[in-house]
């Protein structure tokens, strides 16, 4: 009888008063040992597992909406980045399908074909691209690239200043004619876009580019002006000698004297007692073809 | 005339003694120290970490530039640095007040780290959860006049503990979301204090009127911040339209309405206006417009229903992710007495409100927010198909919030918070949901560590070796990053230290 009367005071309490110190610290303590004992048998390998592929979270996007253009741009983008040209033209392809009003899309598709060795289709992209967004200055950019890779520099240097008169605020441009001037020994042009640079943005200005400033200065016979620029190129990258001496030997493995001897006079223009570029310069002008 | 003649036998007797409401009261104001504390230790054990698309972010806005207060103010105009934009692509997002807090994100990451173990850790996080968690505090005592003030801070601490923002807690990406996650919390106390108060009282006193033109200032602020955020105030402001027709009262309305009508005129005028002039850009409004690619794919509804759905249970102990399902079992049970009680106690009541009128509004702002989160889905479907993500808890962190303020409401327009053993006993519901919430946290930072942020997990913990070589070796080791990595490498070396 005692017992089940004290069976029918718990239920009670348990019903009418679930807020009873005792009862809650049993639960509680039931739960917790219950719950440890779960996790300890169900405990999962301790080994970190492999990491996602991007392009299988990609393809596990394009499953659940495969309307998505943004799905298609970024799977396009993993592959170019992987070297498929081939597979990211396919997305772009689609991307182009859902949405033709965006420029960016005949963008990558143009980028896509140019790496498949299909320039023609590329330029017809681009073309369709600024059809779309005549304002698109960035299209200009990467047709000038592909222009430049197939050694019509003139051509290239006449779309990325049409990039930079479409979008000024994208230094980048202004500081990619400027190197390339100096490259075409247009040193005028070239110390005209740093010192524009310098006076919106001096903060974008970086290690390589107060370099080839300094080198503009130093050909035009500022060497005074030159030196500061050169001081701040070492101060802002000081490995910045020792990597130009690799790139020059590089491409002196390469065969390409002309373009090694260019770099190993960067590097002895920062650094003038760099032992090694001084004697791989050496080297490489012996090997450079006279006129 | 002297004071009362009081007499001998009166000054004896003790002070009248206030019994305290219940014999757990004290279960009430330990409740929210705990969840703070579980916020705090959470903090303790989290490993940092910085999202790769952060570093180039941390550097601009971190490095000064060298022209004084302005110099560092024009930053936030620049809005193409603020969103990492892949160079030269055209996106434009007026996330103003997102790029403010990005500024002081980075500044407290490159000072606090030259001092401290600070890590890679953002300081609006911490800044606007506390500031959430006060508004909900005084939002809960408007909600129900005569709640003492520890009930109130129960309920408004409990949200430091979802999992979605425990998730965030060393995590280094950008401020929009926990903006638009204290600006559910702000909308909430606003729309608390002015569903009594019509126009005519509120002309009458001046320092609420004042108070009055600051909200909805802070409001229109707010709706800068991030989109989740305006589409907030844009379905509060709906939701203010359909019940006013029926309570006569337009001044809800109205403090919704002029935050919204801010954030047009500044993303059409203001914000091309301020870019301009401080960042010499010219905004093309070059955002894709959602509405021009919204498809209704069946796909990705399910996923975004499921996903929501996720985050519904995220927010009460998380056992699908913590594993605890002992602590869920339990919690659930004691949440069911509870709710035995009330319903019991709403059968003796005569003229106890309908439960349709009771769910009905909460139901309301959970389908349009629903829908909100299904265009965003569709504009960035990621967010319901990456697993990491749908765990991360970052997008999802204003709509985990309007879950949790749902059934707050509805808790209280049915009672449950009436007596104050209902209070107690739903204090011990919320600490075993807290507990669950942060269990949750752990495992979803393992889920984390094996998705699309896993080689930035491995890394940043190479990075960090590196960090403490000397000046040469750092050098060499910095050319197997890539830019965005190395830049930053560079940039940390000279401008804080050799620990992160």
């Amino acid at each position: 009888m005692s017992e089940k009367l004290s069976e029918r005071r718990l239920i009670f309490r348990l019903l009418y008063r679930p807020d009873s110190p005792v009862l809650l610290g049993l639960l509680l303590a039931a739960a917790l040992a219950a719950d440890t004992f779960l996790h300890a048998v169900g405990r999962p390998d301790p080994r970190p597992a492999p990491h996602a592929d991007i392009t299988a979270l990609w393809e596990r996007t394009l499953r659940i909406a495969p309307q998505s253009a943004l799905a298609h741009i970024n799977l396009g983008r993993t592959f170019l980045d992987r070297g498929d040209p081939d597979r990211a033209r396919r997305h772009f392809e689609s991307a182009v399908a859902i949405d033709p009003h965006d420029a960016t899309h005949w963008m990558l598709l143009g980028f896509a074909r140019y790496g498949m060795n299909d320039p023609d289709g590329a330029v017809r992209a681009f073309q369709e691209a600024l059809r779309v967004d005549p304002g698109m200055a960035m299209v200009h950019y990467n047709w000038g690239l592909l222009l430049e890779r197939q050694g019509r520099t003139a051509e290239a240097m006449d779309h990325f200043r049409r990039a930079e008169t479409l979008d000024p605020s994208i230094l980048e441009f202004s500081l990619l004619i400027a190197e390339r001037s100096v490259r075409q020994k247009q040193f005028r042009e070239a110390v005209a876009r740093y010192e524009n640079v310098r006076q919106k943005k001096p903060e974008q200005l970086g290690a390589h580019d107060y370099l080839h400033w300094g080198l503009a200065l130093g050909a035009l016979g500022a060497d005074a002006e030159a030196r500061p620029l050169l001081q701040r190129a070492l101060a802002l990258r000081p490995t910045l000698p020792d990597e130009l001496n690799r790139t020059g030997v590089t491409l002196a493995n390469q065969g390409n004297w002309t373009e090694a001897a260019a770099c190993f006079e960067k590097a002895l223009a920062l650094r003038p007692d760099h032992p090694d570029a001084l004697a791989h310069r050496r080297r490489a002008l012996k090997k450079i073809p006279k006129p | 005339m002297g004071p009362a003649p009081t007499s001998p036998d009166s000054r004896r007797t003790p002070p009248p003694f206030r019994r305290p409401e219940h014999r757990f009261s004290r279960l009430l104001t330990l409740a929210p120290i705990l969840f703070l504390a579980l916020f705090a230790l959470d903090n303790l054990r989290a490993p940092t970490l910085v999202h790769p698309e952060a570093y180039g972010r941390i550097v601009f806005y971190g490095t000064s530039a060298g022209r004084g207060l302005r110099g560092e103010l024009e930053k936030i105009f620049d809005y193409r640095k603020g969103e990492s934009y892949f160079f030269g692509e055209k996106i434009y997002r007026a996330r103003l007040l997102n790029y403010a807090f990005d500024l002081l994100d980075a500044k407290s990451l490159r000072f606090l780290n030259a001092f401290a173990p600070y890590g890679a850790r953002s300081a609006s996080h911490f800044l606007l959860t506390a500031l959430a968690v006060l508004s909900l505090f005084f939002a809960f005592k408007s909600l129900r006049p005569g709640l003492p003030a520890s009930s109130a801070a129960l309920l408004a601490a409990f949200p430091a503990t979802f999992p979605q923002l425990l998730v965030q807690n060393g995590f280094y990406f950008r401020p929009a979301k926990i903006l638009s996650f204290f600006t559910a919390a702000f909308l909430f106390l606003v729309w608390t204090k002015l569903r009594t108060t019509d126009f005519k009282r509120l002309l009458q006193d001046k320092k609420k009127f004042i108070l009055w033109l600051i909200s909805v200032g802070l409001l229109g602020l707010l709706t800068t911040a991030d989109e989740q955020a305006i589409v907030m105030v844009a379905v509060f402001l709906l939701l203010m339209i359909a019940v006013s027709f029926r309570t006569r009262n337009f001044l809800p309305v109205l403090s919704f309405l002029l935050p919204a009508l801010y954030f047009a005129v500044h993303t059409l005028f203001i914000d091309p206006w301020l870019a301009a002039k401080f960042a010499g850009l010219k905004l093309d409004g070059g955002y894709p417009n959602p509405l021009r690619l919204f498809t209704l794919a069946p796909g990705l509804l399910t996923a975004a229903l499921s996903v929501s759905l996720y985050q519904l249970q995220a927010v009460f102990g998380d056992p699908l992710d913590s594993g605890r399902w002992a602590l869920a079992a339990l919690a659930l049970a004691l949440f069911l007495l509870l709710g035995r009680r009330v319903f019991e106690n709403r059968r003796r009541t005569k003229n106890a409100e309908p439960l349709g009128d009771i769910l009905r509004p909460p139901l309301a702002l959970l389908a349009c927010l629903f829908a909100a989160f299904y265009a965003m889905t569709v504009r960035h479907p990621p967010i319901v198909a990456w697993p990491d993500l749908t765990r991360g808890g970052y997008y999802y962190l204003p709509l985990a919030l309007c879950f949790y303020l749902c059934f707050v409401h509805v808790l209280h327009r049915l009672g449950f918070l009436g007596k104050p053993a209902n209070r107690v006993l739903l204090a011990c519901v919320l600490i075993l949901w807290a507990v669950g919430n942060f269990l949750a946290a752990a495992s979803a930072r393992q889920v984390i560590a094996t998705g699309h942020l896993g080689a930035a997990v491995e890394l940043q913990a190479r990075m960090r070796k590196d960090l403490a070589r000397p000046v040469d070796d750092l050098e060499r080791a910095a050319t197997s990053y890539p830019p965005g990595e190395r830049l930053f490498l560079h940039w940390y070396r000279t401008h804080v230290g050799k620990t992160f």
